[in-house]
């Protein structure tokens, strides 16, 4: 198989394909290969390559981890741990129990107790037409849980649709303008909470 | 409140840390927005195929639970596929442990390809990730890195430890590999 010797365009055929490259590097390297046969080819395994590799990669809920995280950073009163099951279910987003309690974080868990609570309402009073697009999710519920104790008693569950997967950015800022109620209230904390004073989840 | 955060689709990840480091949450969610699936992509590259959700949102919160330890002259995402890898290596060796010495399956065994939509025949599917299978698992990464997220040498030097010529070395033994493996019939 014959190979092109110049190694520049063959190094920027990857990134042309993958478009990363600026309009004027892009150009040169496309009037390139269009005048080079291997580099032609090479540049069609890349695409073909690109589409494939993508294609075939596991898709990730996106918007369940971004609120999984987002609550961790926030320093929430417990750290939202996100459990997939194999086999098609939905991811959850369930509440780990913290097993100190600083005063500060007392204050913030009653705070989210009345947040979510609130949520509850709001969000039960959905109705499942309200979905405004195929990338919107199937349910958004919120649900307080576990009443005691009361220092851990903000318990939140936020499933998500499968049909989530894939999202592009557009599709995201979509589905966070539908849950938009969710993160906004939870801003409301003090500031000092969105401190990341939540531990790394270890090993499980 | 409203999202998406004005200015966030364009904001380079160093503003967006800058201002989740603020309070603002929706930076966070913008730059998990912005890095998620690419990381999965890479962990599938890295063989990993199992709880890919979690690896992620577990790379994400290490990630901001030590940006203190982040430095702005690198690119965040090097960071976070450096995390992440760590992770997969951490996964890898509680696994080996688990199975006592048995070797993990490093192939890409799954994959339906419902998402190329006609795009590329399944055969020809097919064959190219028989194609990157053959490969090492150095090219495999250096591979994936170079082409489905159009990395710089710099920045998968870094990733997989090693420097920008090997890195270089490991992308055209893998084209030639793949190239070969896809005229051969
Ligand atoms: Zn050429």
């Amino acid at each position: 198989m014959t190979e092109c010797l110049n190694e520049e365009m063959r190094d920027l055929l990857p990134l042309l394909a993958h478009g990363s490259l600026e309009a004027a590097e892009a150009e040169r390297v496309r009037m390139h290969s269009a005048g080079c046969a291997e580099c032609a080819a090479e540049l069609a395994v890349l695409e073909t390559s690109r589409l494939v590799l993508r294609a075939s990669a596991p898709r990730v809920d996106v918007a369940a981890i971004a609120a999984a995280v987002g609550q961790s950073a926030a320093g929430a009163s417990a750290a939202p741990v996100l459990r997939v099951e194999r086999g098609g279910a939905k991811p959850v987003a369930a509440v780990a129990r913290r097993s100190v309690w600083r005063s500060r974080q007392l204050l913030a868990a009653a705070a989210s107790l009345l947040i979510v609570a609130s949520l509850s309402l709001r969000l039960l009073d959905r109705t499942p037409s309200s979905n405004e697009g195929p990338s919107a999710p199937d349910t958004a519920t919120v649900i307080a849980t576990d009443p005691a104790p009361p220092a851990a008693a903000a318990g939140s569950e936020l499933s998500v649709g499968d049909a989530l997967v894939d999202l592009t950015s557009d599709d995201l800022s979509a589905l966070l303008t539908e849950l938009e109620g969710f993160d906004g209230k939870i801003t409301i904390e003090p500031a000092a909470m969105r401190q990341p004073v939540v531990d790394t989840p270890g090993s499980r | 409140m409203a999202y998406p955060v004005p200015g966030t689709s364009d904001a380079t990840d160093a503003e967006l840390i800058a201002q989740w480091q603020g309070g603002d949450q929706r930076a966070a969610t913008a730059l998990v927005g912005r890095h998620a699936q690419p990381l999965a992509r890479f962990a599938a590259s890295l063989g990993e195929r199992d709880r890919i959700d979690e690896l992620v949102q577990d790379t994400f919160v290490r990630a901001f639970n030590s940006l203190e330890s982040f430095r702005a002259d690198s690119s965040l995402r090097t960071w976070l596929f450096t995390i992440c890898k760590r992770l997969v290596l951490d996964r890898k060796r509680t696994e080996r442990r688990r199975r006592d010495g048995v070797e993990l399956d490093e192939g890409h065994a799954v994959v339906g390809y419902d998402a190329l939509d006609g795009l590329v025949a399944e055969e020809t599917a097919k064959r190219v990730n028989d194609a990157v299978a053959r490969l090492t698992p150095l090219q495999r990464e250096v591979f994936t890195l170079r082409v489905t997220e159009g990395m710089p040498y710099n920045e998968i030097a870094k990733v997989v430890e090693s420097t920008d010529g090997a890195c270089r070395v490991h992308y055209h033994n893998a084209m030639r590999i793949i190239k070969e493996y896809l005229s051969d019939d």
